[in-house]
């Protein structure tokens, strides 16, 4: 017992060693994030405010239709309060573009109108919305370019029914005084087709808002990644070190769970830098969440014990990792990769519910998703047996796993 | 001397293999992206409507053929009636009900005559969200192609005074006449069709993951090259030569890794062409070599080296386009290689960036090595 104690107390001194720099390297994450979170609310309040998206338009701009179409969609239609079409040169777009001063760019190709005008529809307007491959907002966008689309076919179409009907009928002088009659009619439902549906909130729920689901996920994210932070603490751990002591009459049971608390105390003084600029915002209301609205940091520190067993939890996997797959490079590696995929697929990154229900059945039962819901319970103040089971099942078999990997070396 | 290097190769490469630790990183990679595909195959979307159409009314079954039919980025669940498409919103299990009224056909043939917009369809929301909004607009978007054909079919018939034009002759017509089709097309700065790719926004973000992923095994071969360095491996080496050898092993194991890159970019299904890939990653390769070296040189010790990763990792998961694409910070995001490499896919311009920008990195490790040669 003497000697577990002492083994104890020895990585306890190496965790404490291990202290001051990650108190450190977490202040330096939490100004990347803080700066971060500032950049994104500062996006958010533009908009807010009316700075909108904009959009370079380039190519030939010359048909009065289309300039009559741009005016319209900029004084008229509801997108005006978010897109902002600016004409441009092709040449000052791309450079926009490449400075992040432009959403797109839509191309507009030579002889769009004649095009349109006839029904032939052979020229696309074609838009670059990302460098990189699509994402989430190119494909938001694709629906949005989806929705003009349909209005203006579907437009072209009654416009050309009424004249085939008219040609048909040898009325053919009426073509040109019918076809801006109807076209106008058309032009001015679509500009307020929002009056199609009568919107009804009901203005609860009993859910997170969007601000406290990624306060909780942010942290959480934090303690799931320490592992890499605390990577130093499993630098010098080797077998036959494990074997010594072992043979000095610590079990391998006991040494890891030595080396586990030492290893959660030096998690939980990660978690503690990063609570206390947490803190110190949430009283100086510089970060918002809705639910804690002109409460201060108070609802967060009655928080704060929520997330302990997370944090417990997370140590116990980041332990495993480490121990698991032999070498500290590899477990960074593993971490990492571990890190990332749980918390995607938990919902850290994307919120859960825009995925597909067999990935967030998967995602809310691995340990990460365990945490999540324990974190998201103990916010709305009551924490189900069942999310206790999981986080406890959890910590319960990486501590297990840990100590059978650790005996079987120790063999 | 390329046989030598050969062997020196092969050892490296025996020796990273050996461990089932590494075989068991490099495996986990595909793994994910392939579960994630996998996963992805279901139906799903930024916002879950519950959906009432009236059986029986043709503007129903056309208005519920294009939104079920549609794809799209929206998740729709048919409801038998509209009492149980609000219940739906109030238990949290969808984020908005649209509920159409039951004489929908009528009520618009009716507002099309008098050419007025009013409502059709109640929207039920618990709170209102960007998400939904947009759900408006395609909510719209499935009424006005009918909207539009009973506002023709009232023009005809009240304008032009031809009360005598039948259903089916005024349908013909239009049928016969009808544009259909995109205006829009997605293109990459390449010129590459959108739709040339085929993935969705669940899939998306993998292939910045597996850039962040394979920027951290530059890292992790900079740390382990500083561990074989603690243990006297390269004791045999002159400090001016030790970047080169750093270089040689830290090739070895972004090879596999490089391997494994390819290979789950393929798995997760957003891979373009192999041509394109295997440049951009040989490019990224030797970015992230260098980038790791210089990062090894400044830290000079593997504690410190350990300390730089979580911070490092967030810079790149906020500033490289993998979950987000922030427009701020640019000379952040100039320092990071997944930014590039993650550009370079469509733009061969970032290609090129990437490769000064290794060669930038590896003109200052080696003026880093000459200064520290000098000191020691």
């Amino acid at each position: 017992m003497r000697q577990t104690a002492a083994y104890f107390l020895a990585q306890l001194k190496r965790a404490a060693r291990l202290l001051p720099g990650q108190i450190l390297v977490d202040l330096a994450v939490c100004v990347c994030a803080g700066a971060l979170a500032w950049l994104l609310i500062a996006q958010g309040a533009g908009a807010a405010a009316g700075t909108r998206y904009r959009i370079g338009m380039v190519g030939d701009l010359s048909a009065s239709y289309l300039g009559f179409g741009i005016a319209a969609l900029q004084e008229m239609d509801d997108s005006r309060f978010m897109v902002e079409l600016v004409p441009m040169s092709e040449q000052e777009a791309e450079e926009a573009f490449q400075r992040g001063e432009l959403y797109a760019v839509m191309r507009v190709p030579e002889g769009l109108m004649e095009s349109i005008v006839y029904g032939e529809n052979d020229r696309l307007i074609t838009y670059t919305a990302a460098q990189g491959q699509q994402g989430l907002g190119t494909m938001v966008m694709g629906e949005i370019t989806d929705i003009a689309s349909t209005l203006v076919t579907c437009s072209q179409s009654a416009i050309y029914g009424m004249q085939r009907i008219l040609a048909d009928q040898g009325r053919g002088e009426e073509i040109g005084w019918e076809t801006d009659k109807l076209n106008l009619a058309l032009i001015q439902m679509a500009l307020s087709r929002s009056g199609f549906g009568e919107v009804e909130i009901l203005g609860y729920g009993d859910g997170l808002s969007l601000e406290l689901y990624y306060f909780c996920g942010g942290i959480l994210l934090f303690l799931l990644l320490s592992g890499l932070l605390n990577s130093a603490f499993f630098v010098q751990d080797n077998r036959a070190f494990s074997c010594f002591v072992k043979a000095r009459g610590v079990s391998a049971p006991w040494q890891i769970l030595g080396e586990y608390l030492a290893y959660l105390l030096l998690v939980l003084g990660g978690l503690f830098s990063l609570c206390l600029p947490l803190m110190f915002a949430l009283e100086k209301a510089v970060l918002a969440v809705p639910e804690w609205e002109g409460m201060g940091a108070a609802p967060f520190v009655a928080f704060l014990p929520v997330l302990l067993p997370a944090a417990a939890l997370f140590a116990a996997m980041q332990l495993f990792f480490f121990e698991a797959t032999e070498g500290v490079v590899n477990g960074i590696l593993v971490q990492l990769i571990c890190g990332i995929g749980m918390g995607y697929l938990s919902g850290y990154f994307y919120p859960s519910a825009f995925f597909p229900e067999k990935m967030r059945v998967l995602g809310e039962a691995l340990p990460s998703g365990a945490a999540a819901r324990f974190a998201q319970a103990g916010v709305m103040g009551k924490i189900p047996g069942a999310v206790w089971a999981a986080v406890l099942g959890w910590l319960a078999v990486f501590l297990g796993l840990t100590m059978l990997v650790r005996w079987s070396r120790t063999r | 001397m390329p046989g030598q290097m050969f062997i020196r190769f092969a050892l490296f490469q025996k020796r990273l293999l050996k461990g089932y630790g590494f075989f068991l990183m490099l495996c986990l990679a595909p793994l994910l992206a392939a579960g994630i595909r996998q996963l992805s195959g279901e139906a799903f979307g930024i916002a879950t409507i519950a959906l009432y159409l009236p059986q029986g009314d043709d503007a129903a079954a056309e208005i519920s053929e294009r939104l079920l039919d549609g794809g799209g980025v929206l998740h729709y669940l048919p409801c038998g009636d509209g009492e149980t498409a609000r219940r739906m919103v109030e238990t949290g299990k969808a984020d908005a009900a649209w509920i159409f009224s039951e004489d929908l056909s009528e009520q618009i043939e009716i507002l099309a005559r008098k050419r007025r917009v009013r409502p059709v369809v109640t929207v039920v929301e618990r709170k209102d969200s960007v998400s939904l909004i947009l759900g408006r607009e395609i909510l719209s978007s499935a009424i006005y192609p009918f909207f539009s054909y009973a506002v023709y079919a009232g023009y005809v018939r009240d304008e032009l005074g031809l009360m005598e034009m039948t259903d089916g002759e005024l349908r013909r017509v239009y049928d016969s006449v009808a544009v259909e089709g995109n205006l829009f097309q997605m293109v990459y700065p390449d010129g590459t069709p959108g739709e040339t790719e085929d993935f969705t926004y669940v899939q998306a973000p993998l292939r910045g993951i597996l850039a962040v992923w394979f920027t951290f095994a530059g890292l992790a071969a900079a740390l382990c090259f500083m561990r074989d360095e603690e243990h006297g491996v390269y004791g045999r080496i002159p400090l001016t030569k030790r970047l080169s050898a750093s270089y040689l092993s830290g090739a070895v194991f972004l090879l596999d890794a490089a391997a494994v890159l390819l290979l789950s970019c393929r798995l997760a299904g957003v891979f373009s062409d192999w041509k394109r890939e295997v440049v951009s990653c040989v490019v990224f390769g030797a970015c992230v070599l260098a980038f790791a070296n210089l990062l090894r040189m400044l830290c000079r010790t593997p504690g410190r080296l350990g300390m730089v990763f979580l911070p490092l990792l967030a810079a790149m998961l906020a500033l490289c386009p993998v979950f987000l694409n922030l427009q701020y910070l640019r000379a952040g995001k100039l320092l990071l290689p997944p930014w590039y490499y993650l550009q370079s896919i469509h733009n061969v311009h970032y290609l090129y960036g990437m490769a000064v920008y290794t060669v930038i990195l590896v003109l200052a490790s080696a003026a880093l090595q000459w200064l520290q040669s000098r000191r020691s």
